[in-house]
């Protein structure tokens, strides 16, 4: 029941932590998942970036050397140096390899168009250079009646120029849109990254509030089961201080009851004396009477004086006799009942040994042996003990079997915080349904050849309740019986309790 | 007895039949004593301090008590007399069917020069009251005035 009640709150807390963990657990696996995926975006993009910014550079240096080529030509037209000639081969040289290590960078169609028209130009421009230099006094002598800024090649360097600031202009743009995406992507990671820092904080929180809770809850649940254990305790304590005062009330009233029976028993057994007083003498004067005058001799007044009288007063003395045993019977009681018990260690196989020497004679009369075991010491009250073993070792002598030699054993045993005496014997044994009766107050049980009120097992009993502990018997007809006796093995009186 | 001046026997008895056996028995031990009896305290002391003819004014006596009576504890009555001025040497046999011993030990400590318990047993009880007639033939008994 309790097991059950534990077991679910048991589940409800633990699925209320599993479910935080798990929204923890899930909101760091976004987080991180987030953070890669923003990561490689970035570094995709600063990859595209560094590109174009390559692509650029590219972009410029064709231009230069476009830039370079044309004025090594005017130069080599103004003046037919070697240098300017080598300052143009280089230049075009330059500008080709330039040319195509940008054709492999370039990514877009357009872009790889505007490269194209630029390589076209460029040849254009070589063939006019190529025939400058086969030729160079002609056309150093052409130089100087020609308009430059009618010249073809001056044209297509300076349509290289502008397709070259075109192509410039398309990379910055691509670097823009690079960069907006770039900053994009971060401001997302940083989006997300702070909701899911923050969620995380409002778990953590709900965690640690919810263990405060539990924590409180455990406190308060602590307390009030303090105070029901108190509570408990005061009604015990209360309950057996009842019960103590119920039991003094019943040994007092038995005390009184018993007492105020003997006042009118001494009168019927005084005045039954004093009648057969009077008979006697009445007796006395017709036995005389009848001898001197037989003829008065009346057989009925004589019979009734003679025979029924002392009869009946007989009947009434022994009744009388045995109601004034029964009443000292309880009376006993009553006063072992008011007498207060003192514990003290008791060596209990001295105790039942002295017991067993006490009762040698009515043994050997018996033809029984006894025979004491091994039994734990206890703490209890002595004459109370000495009572209890008494009364059962010496109701195992009596009731013996006549179809075997008796024998009696004593033994003990000990529990945690009990020690059990058990009075074995092989005697005549009681009826399952005289079990319970044998302990009652002047009830006994089997062939009524022993004398006895019916009062020892009685006694034991209350003395074993008193002392804290219980009796028993274990017992089948013609066979035997055990009586188990239980005592605390350490006795605390209960009246110093109350 | 003292032979001067008769003692009366005080009785404080609420049982009619143990009166009349008390008395029985002790006028079989040969006390011819005057024994006057009453049923209940009250009476009883009435008579001890205030009658004029009562052992507080006129001559010694010595009182038989029993402790159950109606109307109040025999005990209290013991210590009244052994209070007294004038009764306090008045001998005091408690008779009665309590043989507590704590009762016991209550009336010696008050004062009771003897504590008898009533036997059941006729046989027992007659003797115990004939030897206590025995007992008062052979005692003194100081008067009040003394």
């Amino acid at each position: 029941m309790t097991d059950s009640v534990r077991r679910r709150y048991e589940a409800i807390g633990r699925r209320r932590v599993l479910l935080l963990l798990g929204v923890g657990l899930a909101l760091l696996a976004t987080a991180l998942i987030t953070a890669f995926m923003t990561l490689g975006a970035i570094t995709e993009d600063t990859d595209a970036v560094e590109k174009t910014l390559e692509r650029q550079a590219s972009i410029d240096s064709l231009a230069t050397f476009s830039e370079q080529i044309a004025v090594g030509r005017r130069g080599f037209l103004l003046q037919p140096d070697p240098l300017f000639a080598r300052t143009v081969r280089e230049a075009s040289s330059d500008f080709e390899s330039e040319q195509a290590r940008l054709a492999d960078m370039l990514v877009s169609v357009e872009q790889r168009d505007r490269l194209e028209e630029i390589r076209e130009l460029n040849a254009e421009r070589t063939v006019m250079i190529d025939a400058m230099f086969a030729d160079p006094e002609a056309a150093v002598a052409d130089a100087d009646t020609m308009d430059f800024n009618t010249d073809g090649a001056v044209l297509i360097t300076q349509d290289i120029r502008e397709i070259a600031e075109e192509m410039s202009a398309a990379e910055s743009r691509t670097l823009v849109e690079r960069n907006r995406a770039q900053l994009d992507s971060l401001l997302l990671f940083y989006i997300v990254g702070g909701l899911s820092l923050m969620l995380l904080l409002g778990v953590l929180v709900t965690a640690v509030s919810i263990v405060l809770r539990y924590n409180r809850d455990l406190a308060a649940a602590q307390v009030s089961l303090r105070e029901a254990n108190t509570g408990l305790e005061t009604a015990v304590q209360s309950r057996t201080a009842e019960l103590i005062r119920a039991n003094e009330e019943i040994q007092r009233f038995a005390y009184i009851v018993s007492h105020d029976l003997r006042s009118p028993l001494v009168n019927v057994l005084g005045f039954t004396s004093e009648l057969d007083e009077a008979r006697k003498i009445i007796h006395a004067h017709l036995e005389e009477l009848y001898a001197n005058h037989p003829d008065l001799r009346d057989e009925e007044a004589w019979l009734a004086v003679d025979e029924d009288l002392p009869e009946a007063l007989g009947f009434i003395r022994t009744s009388t006799e045995k109601m004034d045993r029964l009443i000292n019977s309880i009376l006993e009681l009553s006063r072992q009942g008011r007498r207060k018990l003192q514990p003290e260690e008791l060596d209990m196989e001295e105790l039942v040994e002295d017991i067993v020497d006490s009762l040698y004679q009515r043994t050997e009369d018996a033809g029984a042996t006894i025979e004491v075991k091994s039994i734990p010491e206890l703490e209890s009250d002595r004459i109370a003990v000495e009572q209890i073993l008494q009364n059962l070792i010496e109701n195992a002598i009596k009731y013996l079997s006549p179809e075997r030699a008796g024998k009696i054993v004593v033994e003990g045993s000990k529990a945690v915080g009990t020690v059990r005496i058990d009075v074995i014997d092989n005697g005549r044994g009681i009826a399952p349904e005289d079990h319970e009766r044998i302990f009652e107050l002047f009830r006994r049980a089997g062939t009524q050849d022993q004398e006895g009120e019916g009062l020892g097992l009685a006694n034991v009993r209350a003395l074993a309740y008193r002392l804290g502990g219980t009796i028993e018997v274990d017992s089948e007809l013609g066979k035997g019986s055990r009586f188990r006796l239980s005592l605390p093995a350490k006795f605390i009186a209960q009246e110093a309790l109350a | 007895m003292n032979s001067q001046q008769s003692v009366s026997i005080v009785m404080i008895e609420d049982d009619a039949g143990h009166a009349r056996l008390i008395e029985k028995n002790i006028r079989r031990a040969g006390i011819s004593n005057d024994i006057a009896h009453f049923e209940d305290g009250t009476s009883a002391l009435e008579y001890l301090f205030n009658d004029p003819s009562g052992p507080a004014h006129n001559g010694p006596a010595l009182v038989l008590l029993d402790l159950n009576l109606p109307d109040m504890s025999g005990t209290s009555i013991l210590e009244k007399i052994k209070q007294d001025e004038t009764l306090h040497r008045t001998p005091v046999v408690v008779l009665t069917t309590t043989d507590d011993k704590v009762e016991i030990q209550r009336c010696y400590d008050l004062g009771c020069n003897v504590y008898i318990t009533k036997p059941v047993n006729y046989e027992s009880f007659a003797d115990a009251i004939r030897q206590l007639g025995l007992f008062l033939s052979v005692i003194q008994v100081p008067s009040a005035e003394d």
